[in-house]
């Protein structure tokens, strides 16, 4: 699933001063796990949800994992 | 659920069985559904209908003695529906399909038939349908009996007759007319497997309206042919033949509601109706149905079906896993407020069923705990040690009573959990102690029996504790899960002691407050007591109670019931506002989350405790102090204990302060009134701030400044986007999620209030 990958406004890990990147991370909910694409940390690997995507498409994953 | 406990329920519900019309035809024609066809002018459709279950219709049209009119609905407002007649138009004006019976599978025994006339055709041609070789011995010259005679009272023409029988040209049945049959034994015995004399009763199981009722001659005949057939098989007789002929239908129909409405049609005795006259007769049919719990309950109408269905379903999709979907949204959209279970003429209560499914549910894993996440958690903070507080009265080393206020009270209108305490004290002898808690409903309500059983154990430890102390409870819901749960437990409402000591709680001047309605709570529906204390109440403070219809015994829920706040907001809200509008009148509540209901969806209501303690107080005017976010919920309760302990035993609050606790933070109204909507506290913001700043795990936007971060203190993700000047944190988004992501588990530190 891809979630998320341009880093259009420059945001940077604040802990390790890198421009985030679009990176592989995991999402796992009700036992069901899977990978996605975020804007992560190339190096420590924070990642980053944005409120538009935690409120659209993830909302949907979540229901139709509940809906399971 | 058990099968046999399953369809202990789905039979309670009868609102799929055939109404007093179909069930009282001997041949059971579906009236209901062919006087649809009626209304919707096709004449066809409804003829097809007819014909299904008549094997001669053209002459039951004219001749029926339509038993079916004498127990039609319609009867006691305004007139049976003229129900032969419309048969009769059917006819007319539909088009009658061409016949044809087939024998299913030929055998090679032989039948005699003795008698000519609507029985014997009837069993002939059913029993020619199931293979046998038929022959029919008629003494007459013509077939059809006695029914000859009428056609001289003009109702019956012989072109008819010979229509309808016509039916028997196409079958190898064998008709021998001029044929008098005196000695059965003697003339058929020997040539024939069986042998049916439509004389004789001998063939029937059950005897029905009696020698003059034509339909019930046709019904005879079947009837006997069926017993003919078992009997030759040699299979049982009466098995599996409970309605077969006309029976009392166990249909609930209330007709309280319907407008009467008489005939529009002049009765004459000989002729049919016009087709007009005809659709104007099948509109005043009132298509029998139950459905009376249905139509008192958002949840159920919502779904679109009934209950028999409803429990199939959820049994079903929670025994075998699938459909689960459907299922699971169904129990959560049920407030378990039981008013079914009282209007169901059976007593079907649906809160059994979507309980026990939703108990079934979490139990293999199939009820997210996010979905309840925020109601569990209110509830465990309420029982932590920022809320739990458990007394004897000042003074004292024992209670005769302990006062249990219950969470919510004390959240929204912490100031009456004080007034009410005092007033107890007060009032009553023998020590009165104070249980700060949560009785535990939303661990039940969300099927979590585990957490429900512990929490329950607690209560009944501390109140042992107490030396098992009478409980006044402000909430009717602690007062059913007390009473359900503890064994021995005595418990009275707050409303019967106000009422019973409360001198001072004589309203000034008598009938001058305004014209008020009573919104019962659901969980008291069982207790005439808390209705009686409440109303007395407010008649001594001066008001005038209208009653609205669904009230006491009858109540219907505020829609907290369930967590369908929760876990149906849309649905919530109807169910509100459907309530709401019951009645004009401003609502008086007993409960604080009826309370909250009423007033987040603004209906005008109070809680009996604002009218006690007279409040001002203005008709028809939302109660905005009600309006409290959900972190000021907290709040209260913390503020609460803290001034109860202060004020009245001397004691500071001890509570190691949570490190995150100190936090500045700065918000708006417009972000507050997010969270709220979003179920976010400033608690869970100030967590994620902490662990950001704490581990350095932010997010930086060179933009504008701001940090974007996240926390995960139990199954839900909190973001917050913050920017920092000084010490003081400024908010500027939150929002969460319920995936988890990168399956990094964080410490649960912050999460667990301490117990
Ligand atoms: S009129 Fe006769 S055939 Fe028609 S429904 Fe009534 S009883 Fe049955
Ligand atoms: S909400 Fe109440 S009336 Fe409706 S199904 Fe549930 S228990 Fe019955
Ligand atoms: S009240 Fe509801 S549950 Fe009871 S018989 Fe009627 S439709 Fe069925
Ligand atoms: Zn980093």
């Amino acid at each position: 699933m891809k979630l998320e990958f341009e880093n259009k406004e420059g945001l940077m890990c604040s802990k390790c001063r890198l421009l985030l990147e679009p990176g592989k991370a995991h999402i796992t909910y009700l036992k069901s796990t899977f990978p996605v694409e975020l804007l992560t940390c190339p190096k420590c690997g924070e990642v980053y949800v944005p409120e538009d995507l935690a409120l659209g498409k993830m909302q949907e994953v979540e229901k139709n994992l509940e809906d399971k | 659920m058990k099968r046999p406990e399953i369809r202990e329920y789905e039979d309670k519900c009868t609102q799929n069985y055939a109404p007093a019309c179909i069930t009282s035809c001997p041949m059971h024609v579906d009236v209901k559904t062919m006087i649809r066809y009626i209304e919707k002018d096709d004449f066809t459709g409804a003829v097809n209908c007819f014909q299904k279950n008549i094997p001669f219709p053209r002459i039951v049209s004219r001749i029926c003695d339509h038993p079916c009119q004498l127990v039609c609905k319609r009867e006691e407002i305004g007139g049976s529906i003229l129900i032969s007649k419309l048969e009769r138009a059917c006819i007319e004006f539909g088009e009658l399909k061409k016949k044809k019976i087939k024998p299913i599978k030929k055998t090679n025994k032989k039948i005699a038939i003795v008698g000519g006339g609507l029985s014997g055709l009837t069993a002939a041609l059913f029993l020619y349908e199931k293979g046998y070789q038929v022959t029919v011995f008629e003494k007459e010259g013509k077939l059809g009996g006695r029914i000859r005679s009428r056609v001289k009272d003009g109702l019956l023409s012989e072109e008819l007759m010979d229509a309808d029988f016509k039916l028997l040209d196409d079958t190898d049945i064998q008709l021998r007319c001029n044929c008098q049959i005196t000695d059965i034994e003697e003339q058929l015995g020997e040539i024939f497997d069986g042998i049916y004399d439509s004389r004789s009763k001998d063939l029937l199981i059950e005897s029905g309206y009696g020698e003059d009722s034509i339909i019930q001659k046709i019904c005879d005949g079947r009837s006997s042919a069926i017993s003919l057939d078992r009997q030759i098989k040699g299979v049982s007789l009466t098995e599996g033949r409970e309605n077969e002929v006309a029976y009392k239908t166990e249909l609930y129909v209330n007709i309280g509601q319907i407008e009467p409405r008489a005939t529009t049609v002049t009765p004459r005795l000989l002729d049919g109706l016009t087709e007009a006259e005809a659709i104007k007769e099948a509109e005043r049919c009132i298509q029998c149905e139950c459905m009376e719990c249905v139509k008192q309950c958002k949840f159920l109408e919502t779904e679109g079906s009934y209950p028999k269905k409803y429990v199939r379903e959820i049994a079903n999709n929670v025994n075998i896993m699938m459909g689960i979907r459907k299922s699971k949204n169904m129990v959560n959209s049920c407030t378990l407020c039981g008013l079914c279970g009282e209007i169901c003429p059976n007593g079907l209560n649906m809160a059994d069923v979507c309980m026990s499914g939703k108990v079934g549910l979490a139990e293999k894993n199939h009820m997210p705990e996010a979905i309840h996440d925020f109601p569990v958690n209110d509830m465990l903070f309420a029982n932590s040690n920022y809320f739990k507080l458990l007394r004897h009265q000042v003074g004292m080393e024992e209670s005769k009573y302990i006062f249990f206020p219950g969470c919510q009270l004390g959240a929204l209108a912490p100031t009456h959990v004080l007034k009410a305490y005092q007033f107890l004290t007060e009032n009553l002898r023998g020590g009165v102690g104070l249980y700060l808690g949560c009785c535990g409903a939303p661990a039940a309500w969300s099927g979590r029996v585990d957490l429900f059983n512990q929490t329950s154990e607690e209560v009944k430890d501390n109140w042992e504790k107490a030396g098992k102390p009478i409980v006044i409870t402000a909430c009717a819901t602690c007062t059913k899960m007390f009473s359900e749960q503890i064994e021995g437990i005595q418990i009275e409402s707050l409303w019967e002691i106000y009422d019973s000591c409360g001198a001072e709680i004589q309203g000034p001047i008598a009938n001058t407050h305004p014209v008020i309605t009573v919104h019962d709570a659901c969980t008291a529906r069982h207790d005439p007591n808390v209705h009686k204390a409440v109303r007395s109440l407010l008649k001594k403070k001066g008001y005038r109670i209208e009653e609205m219809k669904y009230s006491r015994d009858m109540t219907k829920c505020c829609s907290f019931g369930g967590l369908v706040s929760f876990t149906n907001t849309s649905l919530a809200k109807e169910m509100t506002d459907t309530r709401a509008m019951e009645s004009d009148k401003d609502f008086v509540v007993y409960c604080a989350m009826c309370k909250e209901r009423f007033t987040k969806e603004a209906k005008s209501s109070r809680h009996i405790l604002d009218l006690i303690y007279d409040e001002p107080y203005k008709s028809g005017e939302r109660d905005h102090k009600y309006i409290i976010s959900y972190s000021k919920r907290h709040e209260n309760r913390i503020m609460l204990k803290r001034k109860l302990l202060k004020e009245i035993w001397g004691e500071e609050m001890e509570r190691e302060k949570e490190p995150y606790e100190d936090i500045n933070i700065k918000l708006t109204d417009e972000i507050e009134r997010i969270m709220d909507d979003r179920l976010i506290l400033v608690s869970d913001i100030k967590k994620v701030i902490y662990h950001a700043e704490d581990t350095g795990s932010k997010i930086w936007n060179p933009n504008n400044n701001h940090y974007t971060a996240k926390f995960q203190p139990g199954v839900i993700t909190y973001w917050v986007e913050y920017s920092i000047e000084g010490d003081v944190y400024t908010i500027y988004k939150a929002y969460s999620h319920r995936l988890e992501i990168n399956k990094k588990i964080e410490e649960n530190a912050h999460r667990k209030y301490r117990l």
